[in-house]
């Protein structure tokens, strides 16, 4: 049993992987992978590109598995690299517009979008949501960016992302109803 | 901080890969390319430590002061210098004898003077200096002639002074005119030489004495007083 815990313990097979053992590092990949293929699956729509990008996210995670400094959760640190792959893959492909709207932040209600939905439909709309405001959600309501930090990754004004998180609020607020009402 | 459920809900969602992915992933791993990444690494990583360390050599090796000696002003020489300057020969047979330059200063001479060039003015110098050294270290004239001929110059001189005609400056360069008209007009023969090694040899002959004599009555003077003990202390 004490063996079994030994070996899926992260930090021993991040350590192992440093040495280059491709077991471990194999381990490590089936054990994050699905996770991680869903996190670029929010950002790609395209499943074979988004799998294209989860591998060279993986590549960059074991190659520079040295400058992991164990402070934060090992998969919170993949993550990030995901994200940032997902973003730089979207940047090369010219898919990052943000179209800003002269709109006043006061009358926004900044509320968590309402969870009245099954997970799966939610999935479904987020990935039906236009590229720039669906990038801006994703950070922001799964990775729990801040708009200060989203505004620099995207190399965009704060005022831009909240414009784009408003957006998709809307809309997904109106596809939630929609369907809502086409249930009743 | 807690994270919202739907947060941890929408984090969870799960696609899994294709079969082949991680082959495809392996195979890259795999590929020259990551690994050359970690060899450059590597290699940069230990030109960077070589280049400091021989750095860090240089800064401690260097010599924390430096002494810049003065710079050594060195006098034109001219080769003809060297020409001219006198030989004192061991061979005591040897003749000593005025270079030609002297003579054409007689041929050249004019009764006013002449104001040369640059290069000139340190030939005549040279010129002047092999004379003087020539009337050390050599005699070619006899002792009658020189004595006519230096009161008759100094009769001269006399009365030019006397009635004010002439001033010290030309009276030197007359002197110097008449100085060579002597060594003109005597020519120079073996008996009228005058060896230098020889002259040098009796000065450290007499002085050698001089300083045997000193030493025996030192000596004398030591022996004659048993009474006085000479002691050495190294302290």
């Amino acid at each position: 049993m004490s063996k079994v815990i030994k070996i899926n313990n992260d930090s021993h097979l991040i350590n192992k992987s440093l040495q280059n053992n491709r077991k471990a590092q194999k381990l490590l990949y089936e054990k994050y992978s699905p996770k991680m293929l869903g996190l670029c699956a929010y950002y790609i729509k395209d499943v074979q590109h988004s799998e294209e990008v989860m591998l060279n996210g993986f590549f960059k995670v074991f190659t520079k598995l040295s400058q992991y400094s164990n402070e934060g959760s090992f998969e919170g640190w993949m993550r990030r690299i995901m994200v940032f792959e997902c973003i730089s893959f979207l940047r090369k492909k010219n898919k990052l517009i943000f179209t800003d709207e002269i709109e006043s932040f006061e009358t926004m209600v900044i509320n968590e979008v309402e969870l009245a939905v099954a997970v799966e439909d939610l999935h479904n709309y987020i990935n039906e949501l236009p590229e720039g405001c669906k990038i801006v959600f994703n950070m922001y309501v799964i990775e729990g960016y801040k708009h200060t930090e989203i505004a620099k990754i995207l190399n965009i004004t704060v005022g831009t992302t909240k414009t784009q998180l408003h957006r998709a609020r809307k809309a997904l607020r109106k596809m939630i109803s929609i369907n809502q009402k086409k249930v009743l | 901080m807690k994270q919202p459920k739907y947060r941890e809900e929408l984090q969870n969602r799960t696609i899994d890969p294709s079969s082949d992915s991680w082959e495809r992933l392996s195979k890259k791993l795999d590929s020259p390319k990551a690994k050359k990444k970690g060899i450059k690494l590597q290699l940069l990583k230990y030109a960077a430590a070589i280049l400091i360390l021989i750095s860090v050599g240089f800064y401690f090796s260097e010599p924390k002061e430096k002494v810049i000696s003065s710079p050594l002003i060195v006098a034109p020489t001219l080769k003809k210098q060297l020409d001219i300057l006198p030989e004192i020969n061991n061979d005591s047979q040897t003749e000593v004898a005025a270079k030609p330059e002297i003579y054409m200063i007689e041929k050249n001479s004019n009764p006013e003077p002449i104001i040369p060039s640059n290069k000139e003015i340190i030939h005549e110098e040279v010129v002047a200096y092999a004379a003087e050294e020539t009337e050390t270290l050599v005699i070619p004239v006899t002792e009658k002639t020189v004595h006519d001929t230096l009161t008759k110059t100094s009769l001269q001189t006399e009365t030019l002074l006397s009635e004010g005609k002439i001033i010290d400056d030309e009276v030197t360069q007359l002197l110097n005119e008449s100085k060579i008209r002597l060594l003109l007009n005597n020519p120079i023969t073996s008996k009228n030489v005058v060896s230098a090694q020889a002259l040098l040899n009796e000065v450290e002959g007499d002085l050698d004495k001089a300083l045997k004599e000193k030493l025996m009555e030192k000596i004398a003077s030591i022996l004659n007083n048993p009474k006085e003990v000479v002691t050495y202390q190294e302290n």
